[in-house]
């Protein structure tokens, strides 16, 4: 049974509640909006819920909708505009999520690094690791890429903007410790 | 009027720093637009973290050129390799593949490039006819039909969804609201679901928003996806000088249907929810109906090259007049503009025309002056831009990455922003993957703050009576009426346009 169809209403349906829930406890003004927003959207929210499920026992009866149940159906031009045409994940293979698994990993590595290590040694580790290990780029074109980068990023920043990129929470330590 | 609109043509010209930016835009959107999988959106978005600090015109021109020379250049793979760029282009990839093919892919580019200049330039022509018209309506306008009009914003992008997406479409606008409210009340100064944290005193980062909603996710499906943008081998990218001249001269011999077709995409952008792809769709519709010889469609026929090129840069000026003065985007890609615009602190609203006429004359003159700069440019480097089309999808992720996070980081020096960038783009993934409408999200925050202040003066003005304002009608009826239109259209038989001209899809 595919129930990725209620996966994003749920999730929408849980940050309008909880979030109505939460500004139920501040003075009627500054919950005036929230309230306007969150019932309405509550309520879409559940309408959304029941065409999911009315489309799923349709899916699950082999009806009209069925051919939505493992993917996206583009049903006019228009449409294309909203999504990359082409590039919309449709099926998902065990494949598909083991790629999006790694690419998750790369991205929230990236994050976590600068936040550690700053964006000076994160972002050229981010780059070579990337294009060797997953655009599999040659370690000298992934090299000469990254080195390009890093160095158009440093002279942008620190000569052109005169701005100073987040440097870390542990670099300082580091540093510290290897000068002894 | 007719004095700041020479004026403001004249400033621009004169300023170097303007220009120079205008240039840049013309290179950065000629690459982006070529790019399949890079979109209009997406470039803006990563725009924005660049443009703090700049005055309001410079950066105004700055993302309005690159936005309208996205489109002048997305035709390029559409007929080169049969990739569109994005939506505007499909209805290119029907006539401009096949002449490709039929090694005449000089004469579809130079038809194409001449068409979109011709028609951007149009556009920007309607655009400056109709502000004098629209200026009454839009001074009569009050805080009550504002607020009404972010409602109506969001059900028309919501509805640029499709039929069957309405309700998920006014989900997202009410989710990017909610998340307006985050941040200071303006009201009672209670620090609304930010508690202790003080960088979310001041609310979400719209910059840091865009980029999580729109960047990583393509991002990510491109890196999913893997492999070469293109599928197309590179022996079908041939073509001459010769070609290119005899495209060019295309567009004078079709001048009628260059003038209809401009006109139909000028209308069309100035209704939010018709805009984006259906300009181009509805003008290659018109050709074909229009033709003394309907069965060449389909199979290289320049005319069906001209029409939708044309109508989809004639759009953008009148897609500008909404967005400008109604604050209602007339598509997903004008909507993050709007919201690049309120971050140089250009306010849609009657103050377009009582405080900064001077701005709206200069994007309409950007609109003219980008659209020719990037026309002449292309003619001359349409050989080689065309090629990034074989560049591999996925040694363009991590730059774009780290464009994303540098920009999420520098708009505001928080790294928290960050987090945030994590937290709203594993959302915005979701939404991706589930087929869930990004654009009226975008709309929803910016639009958020403006509707709360509305709502409150509207409030305060005439009570709940409001709603019962004769203008204040007709607007819940459009609202009423959108919604009934788009789940009608979603429980009816999709349209299949590509079929419906005898082609596969």
């Amino acid at each position: 049974m595919n129930y990725s169809r209620f996966v994003m209403t749920g999730v929408m349906l849980t940050i309008f509640t909880v979030m109505v829930s939460i500004s139920s406890t501040y003075p009627p003004g500054a919950r005036f909006m929230t309230f306007v927003i969150g019932f309405p959207a509550i309520a879409l929210c559940l309408l959304q819920l029941s065409l999911d499920l009315r489309a799923w026992r349709n899916a699950a009866a082999g009806g009209p909708d069925g051919e939505k149940a493992g993917g996206t159906r583009v049903d006019a031009p228009m449409q294309m505009g909203m999504n990359m045409p082409g590039l919309t994940v449709e099926t998902y293979t065990p494949e598909v999520v083991r790629r999006e698994i790694i690419v998750w990993s790369y991205i929230l590595g990236l994050v976590g690094s600068i936040l550690l290590f700053g964006f000076y040694v994160s972002i050229p580790a981010f780059l070579i690791v990337f294009l060797r290990f997953f655009a599999e780029a040659s370690w000298r074109f992934a090299a000469m890429l990254t080195a390009a980068a890093a160095t158009f990023m440093y002279v942008l920043f620190e000569y052109v903007f005169r701005m100073s990129l987040h440097a870390g929470f542990v670099t300082d330590y580091l540093m510290d410790f290897i000068s002894g | 009027m007719i004095e700041i609109m020479f004026s403001s043509l004249y400033a621009m010209l004169t300023s170097a720093h303007t220009m120079g930016l205008m240039l840049l835009a013309v290179f950065f959107g000629l690459i982006v637009g070529v790019t399949p999988g890079i979109g209009g959106r997406l470039s803006i978005a990563l725009a924005i973290p660049f443009i703090y600090g700049m005055d309001m015109i410079p950066g105004a021109v700055f993302l309005l050129t690159m936005h309208a020379v996205n489109g002048t250049s997305g035709q390029i793979s559409s007929i080169m390799f049969g990739v569109p760029g994005d939506g505007d282009d499909a209805a290119t990839t029907l006539d401009g593949y096949p002449m490709a093919k039929k090694g005449e892919a000089g004469r579809a580019l130079g038809a194409s490039i001449t068409a979109s200049g011709v028609g951007g330039i149009f556009g920007a022509i309607v655009f400056a006819v109709m502000i004098p018209i629209l200026e009454p309506v839009v001074l009569s306008f009050s805080p009550a039909e504002f607020f009404l009009l972010a409602m109506l914003g969001i059900t028309f992008i919501a509805f640029l969804a499709g039929g069957s997406q309405i309700f998920k479409g006014i989900i997202v606008g009410l989710f990017g609201m909610m998340l307006a409210t985050i941040g200071t009340d303006p009201y009672t100064a209670t620090p609304r679901f930010a508690g202790n944290m003080l960088f979310l005193w001041d609310g979400i980062s719209l910059v840091t928003a865009v980029l999580a909603i729109f960047a990583i996710p393509e991002m990510i499906a491109l890196a999913v996806k893997g492999g070469s943008i293109s599928a197309v081998s590179k022996d079908v990218a041939k073509f001459s000088y010769w070609q290119l001249f005899q495209g060019i001269m295309e567009v004078p011999r079709h001048w009628w249907l260059v003038i209809r077709t401009s006109a139909i995409g000028a209308l069309i952008g100035m209704i939010p929810g018709l805009g984006g792809s259906a300009a181009a769709w509805m003008c290659y519709g018109h050709a074909v109906q229009t033709s003394k010889h309907p069965e060449r469609f389909g199979k290289g026929a320049v005319e069906g090259v001209i029409a939708p090129e044309t109508a989809s840069n004639a759009k953008e000026g009148g897609s500008l007049l909404p967005t400008l003065f109604f604050g209602i985007p007339g598509s997903s890609g004008m909507a993050v503009l709007m919201g690049a615009f309120l971050i140089l602190g250009i306010q849609p609203g009657p103050a377009m025309l009582t405080k900064h006429l001077d701005v709206v004359w200069t994007l309409m003159w950007a609109l003219i002056v980008g659209n020719l700069i990037a026309v002449s440019f292309l003619f001359f480097i349409i050989r080689w831009v065309a090629m990034l089309t074989f560049v591999n999808g996925t040694m363009l992720v991590p730059f774009i990455v780290v464009l994303a996070v540098t920009g999420a980081y520098i708009n505001e020096g928080q790294w928290q922003n960050l987090v945030i960038l994590m937290v709203i783009s594993v959302i915005g993934y979701g939404m991706l993957r589930f087929d869930w409408p990004r654009a009226p999200f975008v709309i929803g925050l910016v639009l958020g703050k403006i509707s709360e202040e509305s709502l409150h003066k509207a409030l305060g003005l005439w009570g709940w009576q409001f709603f019962t304002r004769p203008l204040s009608l007709v607007l819940i009826g459009l609202i009423v009426t959108t919604i009934a239109f788009a789940v009608y259209r979603g429980r009816a038989p999709a349209p299949r346009y590509p079929q419906q001209f005898g082609m596969s899809s």
